[in-house]
């Protein structure tokens, strides 16, 4: 019993602690922990247990006070809150130390103190919502198991659900600047709407109920008896981000085959939305003001971030936007994606087979002028299909700036700017891997342009520019790769104080000067970025290092463009796919390798005196003012017939970050755009290989992973 | 039982496959039944034998693209459409000689096995002979040779008239854990 409350209590303190008046989950958490204390208290047959019993009573009503906005000010009500609980919880110490018989001489006064704390504020009557708020509690009930038939319908509910979700999350982001268009708040409507249908029919209550809720007020505000905005957005934004999860769980609850949680945030959500659709229309709206007012005041009179979120380019946003909504209403197939990577295996051999019979010298020699006319028919049709099916990995980057748009809207509310944000070129296509390899390195550059790169309002206003900053993502193409940048007009990097810290850090020499692009490179080093008093200064570099790694790890590049008092620019350049690379095609021996192009610094023919040996043996390279070693590929793979001198070769220099080597080939035989394939289903790890591609003649050739051969080839002279 | 059981059990008729199948599979007290359809081949003067089902086609010998560092009887890659699977020499992983190629030669590409997934390889062999029908009472198990021959990946000794078909356990004989260890003793 006395365990009970004890464990009770300190998870109420948990909660509490992690907690402010205005998290409303965690109160309503606090809310419920306290109703089983109280029941708990009331329960026990010792008389010791009643004080606290209605002690637990007091402090739930004060929750609940807090939780409907019904205190005057619910931050000191929070703080009076915490106080009585320190009571409560000192009296249920108190019958602990009963229980093993010793003096609780606090208990008289305990309980006393935390019922006269909380009975200040609250009455006794608990208010019909809360009632509601606890009828909903009891009246969701566990999620049923998936059954086999419904299966592959749930699976289609989860993704149709999560496009709905999108679509619901644009639409609520543009009528955050135009509350009065009514085309995005029907969108907003009809989504929920969906939903619900759907989850009623496969029997998903939570995820009906909090569609209901959601729904009946976005039906309010789509017939006009209330606008959408502020507060309520929020409020739709988080009941949104709660379906999302519920989602989410339903498809791991399919995968594991067990019942999708009871998720405990959903009453109150549910609560609160009904809570803004009941009364009369007027008073709901008056309802909303209030709310966000009361927003506007947590967020210490900062008035509230305007967002615009735009699709569009620059001077007409809104009506580009709508355009891209309607053309992605295109009706589509979806296919597995094993089936389209088999197309598109297949019709790169079609294209080698098409060649092959191109080339071949029967037909060359043939003097048949219908059979070329035939050929070059099936060669133009081929190259269609080709770039069809290249075309069909491609997809629109908007998925992933729809997600950066609310994130920056949701730091920029937390931090306390003004921003807008602009999205130009979200309907840029790239291959589907990249864009979900792309989106956790632009959360954190996005986050950092909100959070240190513009400046607070004030201060803004105070160098004279306009109090709401820009920032501004932009993809389009060029030169075969995608860019994505990322720019805004804050503060800049400073780069004065970056240099200093690097080399208090010793990652520059004292006496080296650096010019500022270099320097501006620095806080992507993974010794500056970690250190807390440079994120604090430059504003810049959390996880920055983090964030090249990723790109690097998509043959990408990143770079910086700052000014200081203007604002920065990050540039990021990535492959259209992460399926080729391009490569140096070398000869050794009579075998052939690619090496990724990335990594290639130079080419040439060693002239003697530029070779020097080690101890007879090990070879070294003098390139560049630098002496590195020689990798013998012929020796290392074991490859026959490659020329046996140096200076008959050609010494490609490869460099792996920091680390540079010379591999010596026979021949370079030109550079290409390969297709990776994987060696790894029949090999494993091999040492050096980084995969196959298949060449234009239809033969395999493997690809050098450079970092892998320079550990090999040191592993090597280290074991000889 | 048929007339062609007596002819040193070799038919090529389905029915009496389906047949002894059945008779294997509810005989059987743990052990596997072993009659079927089999593709022969041949490595030398032996033949072999591997089970229909595991074969997912045959191809003409083709330029293979050697892969480092990897077991000696690992002959390389081929693009197989599109795909890049692995050939191993037979011969080389039995330890016998190495042949020179003609223009019978041919690699038989087999689906193997590997935990949960499905692997193609390519097997080089000197030979592909004929699909046939062997039923489960002319599988003996291979006798023992004492360490000197290792008879793991062998299924059994299928009997065709005079002759006998070696019938192997592709799974095994190409597991990738044996490839791994082996791969492993070669870079000691």
């Amino acid at each position: 019993m006395h365990a009970n409350l004890q464990q009770l209590t300190s998870e109420v303190a948990n909660t509490l602690g992690g907690t402010d008046c205005h998290d409303l989950q965690s109160l309503a958490r606090i809310h419920t922990l306290l109703n089983t204390l109280e029941d708990q208290a009331a329960a026990a047959a010792d008389a010791s247990h009643q004080p606290l019993a209605s002690a637990g009573a007091d402090l739930r009503r004060l929750v609940e006070k807090i939780i409907l906005n019904e205190v005057e000010d619910s931050e000191t009500s929070f703080r009076r809150l915490q106080d009585s609980f320190s009571a409560l919880r000192a009296m249920v110490e108190g019958l602990g130390s009963m229980d093993t018989a010793l003096e609780a001489p606090s208990l008289v006064t305990a309980p006393a103190a935390a019922s006269a704390a909380a009975t200040s504020f609250a009455p006794p009557p608990p208010p019909p919502a809360v009632a509601a708020v606890v009828h909903t509690l009891q009246t969701i009930e566990p999620e049923a198991v998936i059954g086999e038939m419904d299966a592959p319908l749930a699976m289609e509910f989860v993704t149709e659900s999560m496009g709905h979700l999108e679509a619901a999350e644009a639409a609520l982001l543009e009528l955050e600047n135009d509350p009065t268009s009514p085309e995005p708040v029907g969108a907003v409507f009809r989504s929920f709407h969906t939903i619900k249908g759907v989850a009623g029919f496969l029997g998903l209550k939570q995820i009906g109920k909090l569609a209901h809720a959601a729904e009946n007020l976005l039906g309010l505000a789509r017939d006009g008896v209330l606008t959408l905005q502020g507060g309520t957005i929020d409020l739709t934004l988080g009941a949104l981000d709660l379906m999302r999860s519920l989602v989410n769980d339903l498809e791991a609850a399919m995968c594991e085959n067990r019942a999708p949680a009871t998720d405990p945030r959903i009453p109150e959500m549910i609560l609160k939305l009904e809570q803004c659709a009941s009364g009369t229309p007027v008073a709901g709206v008056a309802a909303f003001q209030a709310t966000a007012a009361a927003a506007a005041r947590q967020q210490d009179q900062i008035v509230e971030p305007s967002m615009a979120s735009t699709a569009g380019r620059g001077g007409e946003p809104a009506a580009e936007g709508g355009s891209a909504r309607e053309s992605s209403g295109d009706s589509t197939v979806k296919v597995s994606t094993t089936r389209l990577d088999s197309l598109i295996n297949m019709v790169g051999e079609l294209v080698i087979s098409q060649s092959m019979v191109q080339q071949d010298s029967g037909i060359l020699t043939a003097d048949n002028p219908r059979l070329s006319r035939n050929l070059s028919h099936l060669g133009k049709i081929t190259r269609e299909l080709q770039d069809l099916s290249m075309s069909m990995r491609m997809v629109p980057i908007q998925g992933v700036f729809q997600k950066m748009a609310r994130l920056a809207r949701d730091t920029a509310r937390k931090a306390g700017k003004e921003i807008e944000f602009v999205m130009v070129g979200a309907e840029t296509e790239l291959d589907r891997n990249v864009v979900e390899a792309v989106s956790d390195p632009l959360v954190h550059m996005v986050r950092n342009a909100v959070d240190h790169g513009i400046e607070p309002p004030d201060v803004r206003a105070e160098v004279g520019k306009a109090r709401q900053g820009r920032v501004e993502l932009r993809a389009y193409h060029q030169a075969g790769s995608i860019v994505i940048q990322i720019s805004d007009d804050g503060r800049g990097l400073n780069l004065a104080r970056i240099l200093e810290k690097a080399r208090a850090a010793g990652i520059v020499g004292p006496e080296q000067e650096l010019p500022d692009q270099e320097i501006a490179q620095l806080i992507f080093h993974a010794g500056l970025s970690t250190a807390e008093k440079v994120t604090d200064i430059s504003g810049r570099g959390v996880g920055m290092d983090v964030v090249k790694k990723n790109i690097e790890a998509l043959r990408g590049r990143v770079e910086i463009a700052t000014t200081a008092g203007k604002g920065s620019v990050f540039t990021i350049r990535l492959p259209l796919t992460l399926a080729m690379i391009d490569g140096m095609l070398v000869r050794v021996g009579e075998q052939r390798y690619i090496i990724p192009i990335t990594t290639i610094e130079q080419s040439a023919r060693p002239r003697p005196e530029q070779v020097s040996t080690v101890q007879g043996r090990g070879e070294m390279c003098m390139v560049r003012g630098r002496l590195l070693p020689v990798i013998r590929l012929a020796d290392v793979f074991s490859v026959p017939g490659a020329s046996g001198s140096v200076t008959d070769a050609i010494a490609v220099t490869i460099q792996d970050n920091e680390r540079r080597a010379c591999v010596a080939v026979d021949e370079l035989l030109g550079q290409q755009q390969v297709v990776i394939k994987s060696l790894g289903d029949s090999f494993g790890q091999i040492a050096g290989i980084s995969g196959g591609a298949i060449l234009g003649d239809g033969t395999v050739c493997l690809i050098i992973d450079p970092p892998g051969l320079i550990d090999l080839a040191s592993g090597c002279v280290a074991a000889a | 039982m048929s007339e062609s059981f007596k002819h040193g059990g070799y038919s090529m008729s389905n029915e009496q496959t389906t047949e002894a199948t059945k008779t294997g599979e509810t005989a059987g007290t743990g052990v596997r039944a072993r009659g079927g359809k089999y593709l022969t081949f041949a490595l030398g003067r032996e033949g072999y034998g591997i089970e229909i089902l595991k074969v997912r086609e045959i191809i003409g010998f083709m330029d293979i693209t050697a892969v480092p560092r990897t077991p000696s009887y690992v002959r390389g890659v081929i693009n197989l459409r599109g795909q890049v699977i692995s050939v191993v020499d037979l011969r080389a992983k039995f330890g016998m000689e190495t042949a020179e190629r003609t223009d019978e030669t041919c690699i038989i590409v087999v689906e193997i096995k590997s935990g949960q997934r499905k692997l193609s390889t390519g097997i080089v062999v000197d030979k592909v002979s004929e699909v046939l029908t062997i039923n489960d009472d002319c599988i003996e198990d291979a006798p023992a040779f004492g360490a000197a021959v290792s008879t793991d990946f062998v299924l059994g000794m299928g009997k065709i008239g005079e002759s006998v078909k070696i019938l192997l356990d592709i799974d095994k004989v190409l597991s990738p854990d044996d490839q791994a260890q082996l791969a492993a003793v070669a870079a000691a």
